[in-house]
């Protein structure tokens, strides 16, 4: 994906993408279920679009379910749509991090999408939990102890 | 000390405080402190949890204490997000396709 241009601050991820359609049709395609469902996890999709509401996300991976829950932080329709996932009824042993869609419209009346996902090493770890993090964390763990 | 790199990273004048080293290179206290609405002192105080957590390298030139970043540490950090940075890639490259196929 050369148009896709990358950027890791510290503890987060940042992709942003540009897009030769509206942000109108962008904004559905990130936000109604119906669309997610098309394009994010491989089985379905449920998401309550407004500040608090909550949804799921589900993924059938070698004949095993996933399933992530959604909770909707803000929605500024079409430019901002922000929430979170990993929560403890998830059954994944991903971090609980924050998810930022930004839309900016080009001049062509195409879309800048950028996306930010934040918060892996923060949230768990205020909660005392260091477990299901990963073998990779483990092992940054492991190398930072042995330091003098 | 085990877990002190979490601690670090958690505090958000720390990691502006790595930023700036990482973006702009070695720097003594007084080029760090400036412009921030803390204290010398409360820098210092965040530095030495950033050389404690093995972030910060810490050297001596004359009277100054010159502060670089150690990339290791970050670079196991970068492998960390890695899986989760590849799977923003894969997503953004089914949504391009799906708005191809549903414009």
């Amino acid at each position: 994906m050369n148009d896709i241009t990358t950027h890791v601050p510290l503890d987060a991820i940042e992709r942003t993408v540009e897009l030769p359609h509206p942000v109108e049709r962008v904004w559905r395609a990130i936000s109604d279920p119906a669309e997610i469902g098309r394009w994010f996890p491989n089985e379905s999709a449920t998401l309550d679009v407004r500040p608090g509401g909550t949804g799921e996300l589900v993924w059938v991976i070698e004949g095993k379910e996933f399933r992530t829950e959604v909770h909707v932080h803000e929605v500024d329709e079409p430019r901002r749509f922000v929430w979170s996932w990993g929560h403890e009824s998830s059954n994944t042993d991903d971090p609980v991090t924050t998810v930022e869609f930004t839309l900016k419209p080009t001049d062509a009346g195409g879309t800048t999408l950028r996306v930010r996902e934040s918060g892996f090493l923060t949230e768990k770890h205020r909660a005392g939990n260091h477990e299901g993090w990963g073998e990779e964390l483990a092992e940054l763990v492991a190398y930072l102890g042995d330091r003098p | 000390m085990k877990a002190s790199v979490f601690d670090a990273l958690a505090d958000p004048v720390r990691r502006s405080l790595l930023e700036q080293l990482r973006a702009d290179g070695p720097a003594s206290l007084g080029a760090l402190a400036d412009g921030r609405p803390i204290s010398r002192q409360g820098v210092t105080k965040h530095l030495d949890v950033l050389a404690a957590a093995g972030l910060v390298i810490v050297t001596r030139r004359g009277r100054e204490r010159i502060h670089e970043v150690d990339p290791e540490p970050l670079r196991q950090l970068a492998d960390f997000l890695a899986p989760y940075a590849a799977a923003w890639d894969d997503r953004l490259g089914r949504l391009t396709r799906h708005l191809e196929e549903n414009p």
